[in-house]
């Protein structure tokens, strides 16, 4: 059975413009959710996810339905992220410290959020920021964007214990890192 | 829970509703009976409540307006309106090109048989009558319209 977006993929192949503006709007906040907590840079994140959009784009002569929409284009943007990340890296051009949250905050915060639940979103920002980064996009592609098990090991190329692996040792990290937070 | 509990392992996948039928009604039983697993699925449940509640980053204002931006450059894709008007145009391509002939036609055999009227003025032929009478839908086309002819001339240069 086909997903509604991989149909929507298949519609645009076929001509339609308007099949890839509905997936550009439906996966826009995911992916940007999704790149943006794996490379810790709002603006780098937003470029990541127009180039998850161009390669969509380029793609859909060649498109085949091989798997659930969202298992395609979370595996490009899985591996933009670790590129990008790789390239940081060596480059040395951002540092990415863990627990700097200046990346992500919002520029205009609102005055009424609690203090506790900000100070236990920022440890946990700052606690997903230290995880390698195969447990990180695990621990998002499941907690954050839904997807199952077999679809995670799908996009990152690991077997299904392997993905179980990888989120049970994501979770303990996080919950070692969240220790240290006052109730 | 002890170090030896086997279920530990069954945890997470529980909460992730990963587990089959079989396996989720033996975890349930010995939740009841072990109270270590009860209390690490409650962290566990905990966790994710706290994951989900993370905020949500926003794309800024413009990123729409930037990604189709780079496709149009980046790619043989024509700007938006163009290519909506393209398709709103299609069935009617026919019907419109052989009406403006016939229009054409019409206008040039007028021409032929009476006097020479003075130039008419084009630009007051949308005055500001009629312009109220359009559409708003109408309004948008002409908007289309425009960006149209600076797509067709800026393919000329």
């Amino acid at each position: 059975m086909i997903d509604d977006d991989a149909q929507l993929m298949l519609a645009f192949k076929a001509g339609d413009r308007r099949a890839f503006e509905t997936l550009f709007e439906r996966y826009t906040p995911r992916l940007l959710n999704f790149l943006a907590r794996m490379v810790r840079d709002r603006e780098r994140a937003e470029e990541l996810t127009q180039d998850v959009f161009v390669r969509v784009y380029n793609a859909a002569p060649r498109y085949e339905v091989r798997a659930k929409f969202s298992t395609w284009v979370f595996g490009i943007a899985h591996n933009l992220a670790l590129n990008d990340l790789d390239r940081a890296y060596r480059k040395r051009e951002r540092p990415l410290l863990p627990g700097d949250q200046r990346a992500l905050r919002d520029p205009n915060p609102d005055p009424d959020e609690r203090i506790a639940a900000r100070q236990l979103g920022e440890a946990l920002e700052a606690a997903l920021a230290k995880l390698p980064e195969r447990q990180r996009s695990a621990l998002l592609l499941r907690s954050e964007q839904g997807l199952g098990y077999q679809q995670i090991g799908q996009v990152m190329g690991a077997s299904v214990s392997g993905v179980k692996s990888l989120l049970h040792r994501a979770r303990e990290s996080l919950l070692s890192e969240l220790k240290e937070i006052p109730e | 829970m002890t170090a030896r509990c086997s279920y530990r392992e069954e945890l997470i996948p529980y909460l992730d509703l990963e587990l089959d039928p079989n396996a989720r009604r033996a975890l349930e039983s010995h939740l009841v009976e072990c109270e270590g697993c009860s209390e690490e699925i409650e962290r566990q449940r905990a966790l994710s409540e706290a994951l989900a509640s993370l905020p949500q980053v926003e794309p800024a204002a413009d990123f729409a307006a930037r990604f189709w931006a780079r496709l149009a450059r980046e790619s043989d894709m024509e700007p938006r309106p163009v290519a909506r008007l393209r398709e709103w145009l299609s069935p009617l391509r026919l019907a419109i090109g052989l009406g403006g002939a016939a229009a054409v036609t019409a206008a040039v055999l007028l021409l032929m048989r009476t006097p020479a009227d003075p130039d008419p003025d084009w630009s007051i032929v949308v005055d500001a009558e009629s312009y109220e009478l359009l559409e708003e839908g109408d309004l948008e086309l002409l908007e289309v319209l425009e960006i149209l002819e600076e797509w067709d001339s800026s393919e000329d240069i």
